[in-house]
């Protein structure tokens, strides 16, 4: 991602000139190479396969009828990745789309040593999409390209053409808000378990003991402000 | 949140759902592809609307006149960005692409990209582009496609021309390689190709041994000599730079001369059979380079090459430095040096 090797730059700028010269053949290496990737990439934007073939099919598109302005600068991936960046937002805030369709992948067959791992992130997405689908679209977008598809701050900024202050706060949002999930839902949690453990449970209750008392505070500050008020009002 | 955590599984497409994807993408590429020009939906004009079409109206004004004012004056001269579409009009376009220059003819539309840096190609949509190549030296070459032809040059100056299907190859000065498909083709000062006679082969007003005819495959073409090689050795061959792939295969002659037609011959059937028979193929171009003459040092480059792409470091390196140190002025002794330097 980012700035492209020079041999692979070469062949990046080859293959979009070809392409931009509407060579059938071009394009269709250019699909081929980069559909699988793409797919992944929006199935982890968007949480399930449910009209993913329309944006997929949107995504090369909008690749093969913006090329003409690529220049080489960064990667063809990452010039791929902001196209379905683009398309999945698209999709994602279109009043056709109805939720996320859970259809998820089949049952781990039995006796696979990983089955119970699987089939805890088989479950864990399903409320971890359900929640998603409560957050702006960019947040999403940020977060699921950073935490589920392994994207930097870095590159995830540039596919999102943002800054990487934006991009950061996106992503924190976010993850603040499915952490918020995560305290009431079980499954969720033991998806997340892995980072908690790694924060120790002490750093955990100290956190959440710190917040609370904050949220306390707060509260006590506001009461006071009103019982202030009222008092000057009497 | 941790990279440790279990992965959410993306669940596949089937193949009948990408074949869906496959079928509706280029479909839709086609319609737009053969589609008319949009047409304005006539609508009330909004304010900015009215601003923004004066606007367009004062840039095209302004362009209209540029065009008019700058009449049959010569051609003029821009720098090519990456990749850059140019479509002419009544008057040709002077293009510079790093070093070189590229006239692009009246009524013609090329996609030029890259730089002396990393190589360039022009990609010829219709009409005609007479080129200027400065000697690449150590950099890569300079490669003009035009349909399913590919000339690919590294000094010299040369004429592409397409119309439709049909493309036309005339070298000013210096020497290219054209391919298309299986057929390559050497070209070397005044040829043209395809020549009156043949629609395959070149014009070559000398014919032995200056038309290499190595089988290639498509879009895969061999360096031609530089302006300083084709002056010094004018009827010195190159060698394909790549692997020979899809070659029908032939024998290989039993017994052929060192020079002349046999040694054409003997180097064309070992470029043929180098996928089907690459010891075969080894042993001729070990053959050839062994004995002098002009087909050694291509022989002894695709030697190299062809250990290369096998594998055989070693033996690639030991033929690629010795073609270097015989030949340091050969045709293929930039590609030679980027072979050794993959190697290494």
């Amino acid at each position: 991602m980012g700035e492209p090797a020079p041999q692979r730059w070469k062949e990046d700028l080859e293959l979009a000139t070809r392409c931009v010269a509407g060579e059938r053949s071009a394009q269709r290496t250019l699909y081929e190479r980069e559909k699988r990737r793409v797919h992944a990439t929006l199935y982890r934007v968007l949480g399930s396969n449910h009209h993913i073939e329309d944006v997929i099919q949107e995504t090369f598109l909008k690749v093969f009828r913006s090329l003409r302005g690529f220049r080489g600068n960064a990667s063809l991936a990452t010039w791929i990745d902001r196209c379905a960046v683009r398309a999945a937002y698209a999709h994602l805030t279109s009043n056709k789309r109805r939720g996320t369709s859970l259809e998820l992948v089949t049952d781990p067959p039995s006796g696979d040593p990983s089955a119970e791992r699987r089939a805890l992130a088989r479950e864990a997405a399903r409320h971890l999409y359900a929640e998603l689908d409560k957050i702006e679209a960019k947040q999403r977008i940020a977060f699921t390209l950073h935490e589920l598809d392994g994207h930097s701050i870095a590159e995830v900024s540039s596919i999102m053409e943002a800054t990487v202050v934006a991009t950061k706060a996106r992503v924190w949002r976010a993850r603040q808000q499915i952490e918020a999930r995560a305290r009431k839902d079980d499954v969720l949690r033991a998806w997340m378990q892995v980072e908690t453990t790694e924060r120790g449970e002490r750093g955990e209750r100290e956190e959440r003991g710190e917040r609370e008392e904050r949220r306390e505070r707060e509260e006590r500050g506001e009461r006071g402000e009103r019982q202030e008020e009222a008092d000057r009002e009497q | 949140m941790s990279s440790e955590r279990p992965k959410i599984p993306v669940e596949p497409l089937s193949d009948a759902r990408w074949a869906k994807v496959d079928d509706a993408l280029f479909t839709a590429l086609d319609a737009e592809a053969g589609a008319p020009a949009p047409v304005a939906v006539p609508r009330a004009p909004s304010r900015h609307l009215v601003i923004g079409a004066a606007s367009v109206l004062a840039l095209a004004a302004a362009v209209l006149l540029f065009v008019v004012f700058r009449g049959a004056g010569p051609a003029r001269n821009d720098v090519v960005l990456n990749p850059s579409h140019i479509e002419t009009g009544a008057t040709p376009s002077r293009l510079a692409v790093g070093e070189s220059t590229i006239e692009v003819a009246p009524a013609s539309a090329v996609v030029a990209s890259g730089d002396d840096a990393h190589g360039i190609l022009v990609v010829v949509e219709t009409g005609q582009v007479d080129c200027e190549v400065t000697p690449r030296k150590d950099r890569p070459p300079f490669v003009v496609q035009a349909g399913n032809v590919r000339v690919r040059v590294v000094g010299t100056r040369f004429v592409v021309a397409r119309d439709g299907g049909d493309v036309h190859v005339r070298v000013a000065h210096g020497a290219v390689e054209v391919s298309r498909g299986a057929d390559v083709i050497m070209l070397h000062d005044g040829d043209s190709w395809p020549s009156a006679t043949s629609a395959t082969s070149a014009t070559s007003a000398t014919s032995a041994p200056s038309a290499t005819s190595a089988t290639s495959a498509p879009a895969v073409t061999a360096p031609a000599a530089t302006d300083d090689d084709a002056a010094a050795t004018p009827s010195v061959p190159a060698a394909p730079t790549a692997p020979i792939v899809n070659a029908p295969s032939t024998s290989l002659p039993a017994t052929a001369a060192r020079d002349g037609k046999d040694a054409q011959r003997l180097y064309e059937a070992a470029a043929r059979v180098e996928t089907s028979d690459p010891d075969g193929a080894m042993a001729s171009y070990r053959k050839l380079a062994s004995g002098g003459g002009p087909w050694a040092p291509p022989a002894l480059f695709a030697a190299g090459r062809l250990a290369a792409d096998r594998g055989r470091a070693a033996e690639a390196k030991r033929l690629l430095d010795d073609y270097v140190t015989r030949y340091p002025r050969g045709a293929n002794v930039d590609d030679a040096r980027r072979i050794l330097a993959r190697i290494r």
